[in-house]
């Protein structure tokens, strides 16, 4: 290990414990707050508390159901939206100071878990990965791993600002333009012997429409599909796609240095920056600020009647092209209810009542103060709204994904981060080996631009006869779910404080609280307290009777546990079996 | 087929089911037993009493028009301008394609001069079988020269035949969605063009099927593997009202990641099943389950008022019930019953092929699901199979970027022509050459057009079907079906940018394969409503 090293990893140690400490800073600023303001909206209970924290974090813990408790939702909103982005490109730019250090993705999603356990801003990542399920980008086509991640932050940083600012910067970044093949794009060209004529690539075009803005057909307010003579009507035709695919030509990366670069060439690259709208001089070979480009300056014609008006053959006229057709989409009349859909049914629910999506709909029209587009606003209405709020009819909820299943896990169980590691596994919180095969979900790293699952899935058999939507099911199958669970239980009930074999470098649960709870006498009395410590904890106080019944009738079938480790062992029983069952699985 | 007599079929199939949990059904429902005896009356030789549908799904839009090429100079002239050549062209060299021969329905002979050839990448090639005996495999070409292949041209989805002169016709109907992935996909999948239909044809064809399979035998608790499984994931294509596919997968590299030079197929399978056990927990309804088995399975109770966590628990019990029995079938002993010669990963490729790696090369995710298919074919006595629908899939085929570069489509090409001349290969080591089909899907064909670096997307395309029962040709050339449509772009059966108007439904080659499967012209209307609109519903490829 080189010094160089050593002070790279002490940095980052530094740099977790920091973020790790900072929610005691914002606890001082509630407690003041406090005083002032008689806390009106708080939970009535634990549970309730827990529930919601279910919804918009990556999983509660003990501190936080108090802290929800303490300052009510609004507050805690409040908070959270005004929180400083935790992010994963700086971390891993740390790494990277020293040469020998060979980065791999792994390092990334690595990070990913380590920010979903332990960043303050949960809301934030919670809403940034849900952003990163539209608005896919994956490291499955070869992306660098750092321009992954700065993607990743992207989505961070912008996760609470304006849809049409994000769909900008999602646009303009060097991530999506290798994902969906426009870097480089160019107007109609010829070439060739015979000579052919080259056209834009549509790959970007069709899926700006279909996928991050407002589908294929379209919309009411409430995400029912406009009818025409009984038929849902299109919102583009592939002649659309063509015009909207001349919009996105022209761009190149951005450098650090213009000297020497030309739109075709490398030199000075730096992928990190924005795209440009390359000018170059007369003879197309080098860059000249105030030279042409290879943009398609003619008139389109796009959706919904719209022309976009020829613009100049400049840097100036290629992005004024491509903004103003960005507008036109962020305007669409569709784009609300297909936002508030997919965000409802990330965060809460995957049957959203056609209400709940219109009033999520309306607030992303206007936020109250004439802004469209206001994903703070739009979050908050999702969060917020009674179907959200309210006990959950039948139906309502989602089956977790993998991921959250992972994370709040480890939440609930008070993780504890392994120490960071040299070599290949430098801070790792998840030795994320197999963690895609197992899962079939690694964060930005969807097999295609679809997500991992399509909203509109629907599992076969009474789910589809009832015409309900279960998108995370797409991903679940009789072989993922138990390697899924295999890897679940490795993690939450085998990699435990005090177990043999454990590694340093490990992230490992604990089992303190329940084991002082075990310590009372082995009756029904102690397994009970136990099982709704749990049930806070990992199930928001949902768990139904029978489920506890049968628990608890698990533990009295056994000899009461005398030892510690066999108290242990009853723990994980139990907790193997939660971590297991139906009720847990879905989110409701 | 009206909602009351689908209603009612749905019933007899739920009575049905009902009757055979019990036992003995096939003496109790005579149409069952006639289709049995008129399929073992037109089954070939081999396994008579086997039959088995693979479909290999090419996710993303294979560019087709660079697989199955046209050869003559006539002819190539055309393509080759369409295509574009120099830097950001997308035509394939007209001297390095395979040659082969191919003739027409019923052998006879193709339009005057007409000739083809395969992309480069379907050649033969050299692998390490399990004993480590180096191998000679078949590539495409050589399977299409044999006669075990048929190429389908020009085929896509369509509700009603359509030509250039009428497409904006508004009285005619389209497939919904044109050129968008996932829709495609489904209407391929379904069978029919509706948007968002429930079921799929694979799944439809096994509701009328799956009765003939028989619960493992020795399983205990007793326990059927569905008929339908996949190696891909979920897919509409085998949805049906009563069967739900299994999903498995592929066995890759046991230590992850890519393979290792020098492994060989039996020694990298031995071990691995396809399926996964939740570790420490043995299937509900087995003797002797201990305190935490007894409460799990007490847990997955798929009768609470909670739709998904029922269908959590379905997936669970299924999981656990037939983990055992896979594990126990497929993997742990020397001698292992499911372990073939053919070699599939061809991971000596290393050695037996100079500068070739397929480390390197990404591995072959298809072969591998393939293997494990081959492997379930062989046991199929001792799974209680006798019907079996498959579904395989290998991805990248969106190539709007990078297309030409050996990395692109190239490799893509090459891992279908292993995947399948391995299988084949299989196939004919286990004598069951002719009780399996294996044909591809993909959801589009891609504009002949280039995008500088690629192609975007198209329609009409061009699939393969392969095996023994293929009305392939002779023992010396394959064939086409279908109209080989004009390549000029903007021409007489393409839009401007050479997106093919289909001359062939999908809905005739998958209602042509599920004849094969048994069943009859009315189970074939119920379940391709649009077929009548073409000229034929067997398109004479089986």
């Amino acid at each position: 290990m080189t010094l160089q090293i050593r002070r790279a990893c002490s940095a980052i140690a530094l740099m977790g414990a920091l973020l790790i400490a900072s929610p005691a800073f914002s606890q001082t600023e509630t407690l003041f707050r406090a005083n002032f303001e008689d806390v009106t909206d708080a939970p009535a209970s634990d549970a309730e508390a827990a529930r919601f924290l279910t919804q918009a974090t990556f999983g509660p813990t003990r501190a936080e159901i108090a802290r929800l408790r303490a300052i009510g939702y609004g507050q805690w909103l409040d908070q959270q939206f005004s929180m400083p982005p935790t992010l994963t490109r700086p971390w891993l730019d740390q790494l990277v100071l020293d040469p020998a250090f060979s980065l791999n993705s792994g390092h990334r999603v690595d990070r990913f878990y380590w920010q979903a356990s332990f960043a303050p801003d949960q809301l934030r990542q919670r809403m940034a990965f849900a952003l990163s399920q539209i608005l896919v980008v994956a490291d499955t086509g070869g992306i660098d791993t750092r321009v992954v991640a700065e993607y990743a932050d992207l989505l961070t940083r912008s996760a609470f600002g304006n849809y049409r600012t994000l769909l900008g910067d999602v646009t303009f970044s060097s991530a999506m333009a290798q994902w969906l093949t426009y870097v480089r794009n160019r107007a109609a060209y010829q070439t060739g012997t015979p000579p052919t004529t080259i056209l834009p690539d549509e790959n970007y075009a069709r899926e700006v429409m279909q996928l991050f803005s407002f589908g294929l057909i379209q919309r009411n307010m409430d995400f029912s599909p406009v009818l025409s003579g009984g038929n849902p009507v299109p919102t583009y035709n592939n002649d659309i796609i063509a015009q909207l695919a001349r919009v996105f030509t022209g761009l190149s990366y951005g450098r650090t240095n213009f000297t020497n670069t030309s739109f075709g060439n490398n030199t000075n690259v730096d992928l990190m920056l924005p795209m440009v709208c390359f000018p170059m001089n007369s003879n197309n070979t080098n860059y000249n600020a105030t030279g042409r480009t290879y943009h398609d300056f003619a008139s389109k014609a796009i959706f919904n009647g719209i022309t976009l008006p020829a613009v100049a053959d400049s840097e100036a006229g290629c992005m004024s092209d491509i903004n103003a057709a960005l507008n036109a989409i962020a305007n669409h009349s569709s784009v609300p209810p297909f936002y508030a859909r997919q965000l409802i049914q990330r965060f809460t629910t995957s049957n959203p009542s056609p209400a709940y999506i219109q009033r999520v709909a309306n607030v992303f029209v206007n936020n109250g103060q004439g802004v469209r587009g206001d994903l703070r606003a739009v979050l908050r209405a999702v969060l917020m709204d009674a179907e959200a709020r309210g006990t959950p009819s039948a139906n309502f909820g989602k089956l977790r994904e993998p991921v959250l299943r992972m994370t709040s896990l480890w939440r609930a169980l008070d993780v504890v981060q392994g120490q960071p590691e040299t070599g290949s596994n430098i801070g790792n919180i998840s030795s994320t080996i197999g963690f895609s095969g197992d899962f079939g979900q690694r964060p930005y790293g969807s097999p295609s631009v679809f997500n991992f699952y399509e909203p509109d899935y629907q599992q076969p058999g009474p789910i589809q006869t009832q015409n309900l939507y279960s998108p995370e099911f797409q991903i679940l199958n009789e072989s993922s779910v138990s390697r899924m669970n295999n890897l679940l239980r490795s993690r939450a009930v085998d990699w435990y404080v005090g177990a043999s074999g454990m590694q340093a470098t490990w992230p490992l649960v604990s089992f303190a609280p329940y084991l002082q709870i075990m310590q009372q006498p082995g009756n029904a009395t102690t397994y009970g307290q136990l099982i709704d410590e749990l049930n806070i904890r990992l199930m928001y106080g949902s768990m139904s009777t029978a489920m506890r019944t049968t628990l608890v009738n698990m533990l009295t079938a056994q000899t009461a546990p005398t030892t510690d480790a066999n108290r242990i062992d009853r723990i994980r029983q139990v907790l193997r079996v939660i971590i297991f069952s139906p009720e847990f699985a879905v989110q409701k | 087929m009206s909602r009351q007599q689908r209603e009612a079929r749905r019933e007899f199939l739920k009575k049905f089911a009902a009757l055979t949990a019990c036992g003995s059904a096939m003496s109790m429902i005579p149409q069952l037993k006639l289709m049995q005896s008129a399929l073992a009356q037109s089954s070939p030789e081999g396994d008579a009493g086997y039959r088995a549908l693979v479909c290999v799904f090419l996710g993303g839009g294979n560019d087709a028009f660079n697989w199955l090429i046209p050869r003559d100079n006539t002819r190539y002239a055309v393509y080759q301008a369409s295509r574009g050549t120099g830097t950001g062209g997308l035509a394939i060299d007209q001297a390095s394609l395979l040659p082969i021969n191919l003739t027409g329905p019923g052998g006879a002979a193709l339009p005057g001069g007409h000739q083809y050839g395969l992309h480069p990448a379907c050649a033969d090639w050299t692998a390490v079988d399990r004993n480590g005996v180096q191998t000679a495999m078949p590539g495409l070409a050589s399977l299409t020269n044999q006669g075990k292949v048929a190429w389908l041209s020009n085929i896509g989805s369509l509700v009603v035949p359509l030509t250039k002169a009428n497409f904006n016709n508004p009285a005619l109907p389209k497939p919904p969605q044109l050129y968008s992935h996932n829709d495609q996909t489904n209407l391929w999948f379904q069978g029919r063009e509706t948007a968002n239909y429930r079921y799929g044809w694979g799944g439809q064809v096994a509701d009328l099927l799956f009765g003939l399979n028989s619960p493992i035998p020795g399983s205990n608790p007793v326990t059927t593997l569905p008929m339908n499984i996949s190696f891909a994931g979920s897919n509409r294509f085998q949805i049906g009202d009563q069967v739900v596919p299994y999903q498995m997968s592929g066995c890759g590299n046991p230590n992850g990641g890519n393979p290792v030079a020098g492994e060989i197929v039996g020694q990298n399978f031995a071990n691995c099943s396809g399926s996964s056990a939740l570790s420490g927990f043995r299937a509900c309804g087995t003797a002797g389950l201990n305190a935490s088995e007894a409460a799990l399975c007490d847990l997955l109770d798929n009768n609470t008022s909670n739709l998904m966590q029922n269908e959590h628990a379905s997936v669970m019990a299924r999981s656990m019930g037939l983990a055992g029995n896979l594990t126990t079938l497929l993997t742990g002993t020397v001698n292992n019953l499911s372990l073939l010669n053919t070699p599939f990963r061809a991971l000596a490729d290393d050695q037996a092929v100079a500068g070739y790696n397929l480390a390197a090369d990404g591995g072959n995710s298809l072969a591998e699901q393939l293997a494990m298919v081959a492997r379930l074919i062989n046991m199929r006595t001792q799974l209680g199979q006798t019907r079996n629908i498959f579904f395989v899939s290998l991805g990248g085929f969106d190539t709007h970027a990078a297309q030409m570069p050996d990395t692109g489509q190239p490799r893509l090409l090459r891992r279908i022509s292993r995947a399948l001349g391995s299988f084949y290969r299989a196939l004919v080591e286990m004598g069951v050459e002719n009780s399996v089909t294996t044909f591809t899907m993909s959801e589009f064909a891609r504009t002949l057009n280039s995008n500088g670096d690629g192609s975007d997307h198209g329609w009409g395309g061009i699939q393969l079907v392969m095996g023994g029962a293929v009305n392939g040709g002779s023992a010396a050339s394959g064939r086409l079906y279908g109209t080989w449509p004009d390549m000029t772009l903007n021409g007489a059966d393409s839009f401007s940018r050479g997106q093919m108007i289909p001359t062939t439904a999908m809905d005739q080659m998958a209602s042509t394969l599920s004849s094969w499967m048994g069943l009859t012209p009315t189970q074939i209307n119920t379940i391709f409503p649009n077929v009548d609109n073409f000229p034929t519903a067997n398109l004479g490829f089986m």
